[in-house]
């Protein structure tokens, strides 16, 4: 036996650690990964606007904020707050602003003039900042096509160029296009879904009520971009609806001009909505930050041109609870172990204060181009 | 031709994934905290290592997006963050040891851990002098040391971890075993066969 058996056995006698010993720390774990969690859409197949399966080496922040979700998480979101935060007070004022400002977009979207709808092999170029707290900024480059079904990217700093064909067939038996949109989210359903709705306000929202009654609001809404807090009222289902559509619409061609005036219009006839003037978007550009929950998750829109550039999530100063072991995970445990890990369980992680930006991410560019590669 | 995706159950495919899943990153978890424990618990205790886990997987997960896809083993890097918290944990570290050297009781043991290592060849002279011997070495040494002996990382893996250069990993590595020689020249004999490691 030389130096190092020697030393091999030394200390040997310690074992692998049991799975509940290991638990705590598990937990801990999946606290941290869920907190992206909050941004993410309801089903995978959402990710294909905003995340194209091909984008998975690159889109970091983007990744993290808006890839499928699970219900099967380890981890409860945080609730949102159902009433403005104090340093958010929607005050008469706030609204008659908001819907001002969302009048002005309204209008300013009136007046582009209107475009063919793209063909579903365009291809479309997107540059997207992400930040995430604790992590800080990465950019993103990433080709799509109109309709979700191609995706490319550049493998590491100086990779080739990849490729990727989606693995979901575009729907075809969803029924109407708010339901295309629901089952795979692209630019193209987005474009189709925004140009489907009714023009008046009034009838807009109710057919977002419609499809949120017969779809679930909480499946509609729980993992909406906007909406990192479970909605609390029906405006605040409305909002994150329109909010989603026009997100995944800004990550393409935009959606026809009446359309997104008409989203606008509606927007501004939702109690409850303020906003936030003065603040960056994740590229570094000014923004105005629209929200319906006092100002916790916001739609970001370029204060001249009123154009969806972005989406920022703020803390509300509660992080997600952990989850806590079975009964069978502590059993077989000592009461001191048991003791142990139930304390740490009970300290929560240290979670930013109140209104740190936990998450933020902008299209820095979005064009049509010839073909994967070309900006 | 796009290159082939990588081995979907290789870490650095784990990672990846865990970049536009964050939850995949608990496969990590599963695949290497129970190993990295008991390394942690052979150094600091069990108790320590708990914390030691926890944080090492926290911090790793954090740094997720800086991680180089090309590595597909992820250990060394977990080691490396590892080695970067214990060594908060120094001075405690070589107090146990000194402890140990003195009293003949190792404080990182629990009494059931206590009956076991009664039952090992090894005696406990022997034990205590290993003990005096990697109290006595550099962090620095001993840590190269312990994860070529206890985690059994390669030269260059343990390169990797701690971000130093390989020839760097071979002149700590025969220091620390010189001196361990040293200390246990008395017990063994044929402690100056050399090992082959990669």
């Amino acid at each position: 036996m030389n130096d190092l058996d020697q030393l091999r056995e030394f200390r040997a006698e310690i074992p692998y650690p049991e799975r509940p010993r290991l638990s705590p720390g598990r937990s801990r774990l999946l606290s941290a990964a869920g907190r992206p969690h909050r941004w993410r859409l309801t089903t995978a197949r959402r990710s294909n606007l905003l995340l194209p399966a091909a984008a998975a080496a690159t889109a970091v922040a983007v990744a993290a904020g808006l890839a499928g979700y699970s219900l099967t998480t380890g981890t409860t979101p945080a609730p949102r707050p159902s009433a403005a935060p104090k340093q958010h007070p929607a005050a008469p004022s706030q609204a008659v602003l908001a819907a001002r400002l969302l009048q002005n977009a309204s209008a300013a979207a009136s007046r582009v003039p209107p475009k063919a709808e793209p063909a579903p092999g365009q291809w479309i170029y997107s540059e997207m900042v992400g930040y995430e707290h604790g992590q800080g900024v990465t950019t993103d480059q990433n080709w799509i096509t109109f309709d979700g079904t191609k995706s490319a990217y550049y493998l590491g700093r100086n990779g080739p160029l990849q490729i990727h064909t989606s693995p979901i067939a575009p729907p075809s038996g969803a029924t109407g296009p708010l339901a295309a949109f629901n089952a795979d989210a692209t630019p193209k359903t987005a474009y189709d879904a925004l140009a489907s709705l009714p023009t008046a306000p009034r009838q807009l929202l109710a057919a977002l009520d419609k499809v949120a009654q017969s779809v679930g609001a909480a499946n509609l809404t729980a993992g909406t971009p906007v909406a990192g807090h479970a909605p609390q009222n029906k405006g605040q289902v409305e909002f994150d609806y329109l909010s989603l559509l026009l997100w995944n619409a800004a990550g393409g061609v935009g959606a026809p001009p009446a359309a997104e005036g008409a989203a606008f219009r509606a927007m501004a006839a939702i109690p409850g909505v303020t906003i936030q003037q003065g603040i960056t978007d994740a590229a570094g550009n000014p923004a105005i930050g629209v929200s319906d929950d006092g100002g916790f998750d916001q739609l970001l829109l370029d204060p001249v041109s009123y154009q969806v550039t972005g989406l920022r999530q703020l803390s509300t100063g509660v992080g997600p609870k952990a989850a806590v072991p079975t009964p069978q995970e502590l059993a077989g445990l000592s009461k001191a172990e048991q003791q142990k890990i139930l304390r740490q369980l009970k300290t929560p992680p240290p979670w930013p204060r109140k209104g740190t930006v936990l998450q933020s991410l902008a299209y820095k560019q979005v064009s049509e181009v010839s073909g994967p590669g070309v900006k | 031709m796009p290159p082939p995706d990588p081995d979907p159950d290789d870490d650095a495919a784990l990672i990846e994934r865990s970049w536009h899943d964050p939850e995949a990153f608990a496969g990590l978890y599963d695949r290497h905290a129970a190993p990295l424990h008991r390394y942690a618990a052979r150094r600091l205790g069990i108790n320590a290592a708990d914390d030691i886990v926890a944080d090492t997987f926290l911090d790793a997960f954090r740094k997720r997006r800086r991680y180089d896809l090309s590595a597909t083993d992820a250990r060394p890097w977990l080691y490396g963050i590892a080695a970067n918290l214990i060594g908060k944990h120094s001075r405690a570290e070589v107090r146990m040891l000194r402890a140990y050297a003195k009293t003949g009781a190792d404080p990182v043991l629990t009494e059931a851990h206590i009956d076991e290592a009664d039952r090992r060849l090894a005696s406990a002279a022997v034990r205590q002098d290993l003990a005096a011997a990697l109290a006595a070495l550099t962090s620095a040494d001993r840590d190269v040391l312990l994860m070529i002996a206890w985690a059994d990382l390669s030269y260059t893996e343990v390169a990797a971890a701690l971000g130093i250069p390989v020839g760097t990993v071979r002149s700590r590595l025969h220091r620390a075993r010189a001196r361990i020689r040293a200390a246990l020249g008395g017990h063994d004999p044929t402690s100056a066969r050399e090992e082959s490691l990669p």
